[in-house]
């Protein structure tokens, strides 16, 4: 399935690597230097998908497409994330 | 003509911040560059950002309205998208605009006089909110963390069985969380394994070697990395350029104009309890010269000063107690008065004690090397946050 995810980042700029792993492999990675949505091909049901990076002065609204566990939007505050979602 | 700019400016003040007061309530907190984010007494005195609106005395005879904010800021209550980082970086000159404003009225809410500031920050490497270092920095500090949650998350991604695999996963995020923080021995064993396993990579993260990693999670361990990381900016250098006007009280007309620059840098590391930070100062003023019957700006003096703060900082890394010690020359231009010294050159003091959040004591004492003569004040210097309404 094709997924989006979209970061928006707050009050600075912030970095972010967002990584799709598959049963142990790296099927992904998109490193995300401002707000906007990013594309995910090939992601399937089970696979989980990694957000980790430094979220700026006012945070960082993270949201994904599709159903994951837990569910977002999420919220970052400033700071390093480091962050994981299941796809449902 | 001259009073009606003056009410309009006044409204506008009033209306702002009634807009700021309101909105509070309602927005996500936005942090600008605030007194308090800046590290100590001696650098609010040169640079303050807070959006805030002081009324005194409403009832009495003297009534004052005093407004200071940061240009950003204004600009942030009416277009929330500011905040966006394209947005944020684009209209980041903004940040660096202060603005004062304070207007004294008489019982019959006639304007008395006024004065206003403006200030601009020509170098401001403190911002990290702007600074291009900070992202780069942070991403090399952190590389061997970033990694090592990627490599952990990999394994956990290995896991059949969907329940568990949540259950690893909920678990990881909150170790690997620097807010809801979940420590290494309240994991699941499995769980400890995976992440011990990943720290024996080579040349990667090994959480193992940490001295009371079960304790401890990699959330507090980057949070704590970052914010040490953060307090470096605090030595970086700070230049402001300031204009500052003044009327008469019983008249629409300049009583004082003051131009000057004021840099400041630290020296020791941040993250010492100790720091000195260098200051350095010039400043022109134009006065009215009392001497004379006709009120104009003839009387001009032209300042500069040398100084090093000492700052002592208690447990939170917070400064409390400060000592600035500087050399500082007066010159008098123009509009010398008849007992005056053309100029003159002072060692001064100022010990500064941090009473609250918002509020500090300094004891300020001037020694004149030639005469011997020694003069000391005490000064209140708050942002007025307590006053907030």
């Amino acid at each position: 399935m094709n997924v989006e995810v979209n970061i928006t980042f707050k009050g600075g700029a912030g970095n972010v690597t967002i990584t799709v792993f598959s049963n142990g492999n790296q099927v992904s990675q998109v490193v995300v230097l401002i707000s906007g949505t990013v594309p995910l091909t090939n992601v399937s049901s089970g696979d989980i998908i990694s957000i980790d990076g430094i979220s700026p002065a006012n945070g960082s609204d993270i949201s994904i497409s599709v159903s994951t566990d837990p569910p977002t939007p999420s919220h970052y505050e400033s700071g390093p994330i480091m962050d994981s979602y299941i796809v449902l | 003509m001259k009073k009606h700019i003056c009410y309009i400016i006044i409204c506008l003040a009033i209306f702002i911040s009634k807009q700021n007061l309101n909105a509070q309530t309602k927005d996500v907190s936005i942090t600008i560059l605030t007194a308090d984010s800046l590290p100590t007494g001696n650098n609010k005195d040169i640079l303050t950002g807070f959006y805030n609106l002081y009324l005194n005395d409403l009832t009495g005879v003297n009534k004052e309205v005093k407004f200071s904010s940061n240009l950003f800021a204004i600009m942030l209550r009416y277009n929330k998208n500011l905040i966006i980082d394209t947005n944020y970086i684009k209209n980041s000159w903004a940040k660096r605009f202060n603005i004062d404003f304070d207007a004294s009225f008489e019982n019959s809410n006639k304007l008395k006089g006024f004065s206003m500031g403006l200030k601009y920050a020509i170098i401001d490497k403190r911002d990290v909110t702007i600074s291009k270092k900070l992202i780069p920095l942070a991403l090399g500090k952190l590389k061997l963390i970033l990694d090592f949650h990627r490599s952990v998350i990999s394994k956990i991604s290995i896991i059949k069985d969907s329940a568990l695999k949540k259950n690893y996963n909920d678990q990881a995020k909150k170790f690997f969380s620097s807010h809801d923080s979940l420590i290494f021995e309240n994991l699941y064993p499995e769980l400890q394994k995976i992440i011990l396993e990943c720290s024996k990579t080579k040349d990667g993260f090994d959480f193992s070697s940490v001295k009371n990693y079960s304790n401890l999670s990699i959330g507090m361990l980057a949070d704590k990395s970052y914010k040490e990381l953060l307090k470096s900016f605090q030595n970086m250098p700070l230049l402001v350029s300031y204009l500052n006007l003044t009327t008469f009280t019983n008249k629409f007309q300049m009583s004082n104009i003051d131009l000057g620059l004021d840099f400041s840098k630290g020296i020791i590391n941040p993250n010492a309890s100790n720091n000195l930070e260098l200051n350095i100062k010039g400043s022109l003023g134009f006065a009215n010269d009392t001497t004379k019957v006709n009120k104009d700006l003839s009387r001009s003096i032209a300042n500069g000063e040398i100084g090093l703060n000492w700052v002592i900082k208690g447990s939170d890394n917070r400064s409390n107690i400060e000592f600035k010690l500087s050399a500082s020359e007066n010159y008098i231009i123009s509009g010398l008065y008849n007992s005056e010294n053309k100029q003159l050159f002072t060692m001064n003091g100022t010990l500064r004690f941090r009473i609250s959040n918002d509020f500090w004591f300094p004891l300020e004492f001037k020694y004149d090397p030639k005469t011997g003569n020694v003069f000391g004040l005490i000064n209140i210097s708050s942002n007025f946050n307590w006053l907030r309404f």
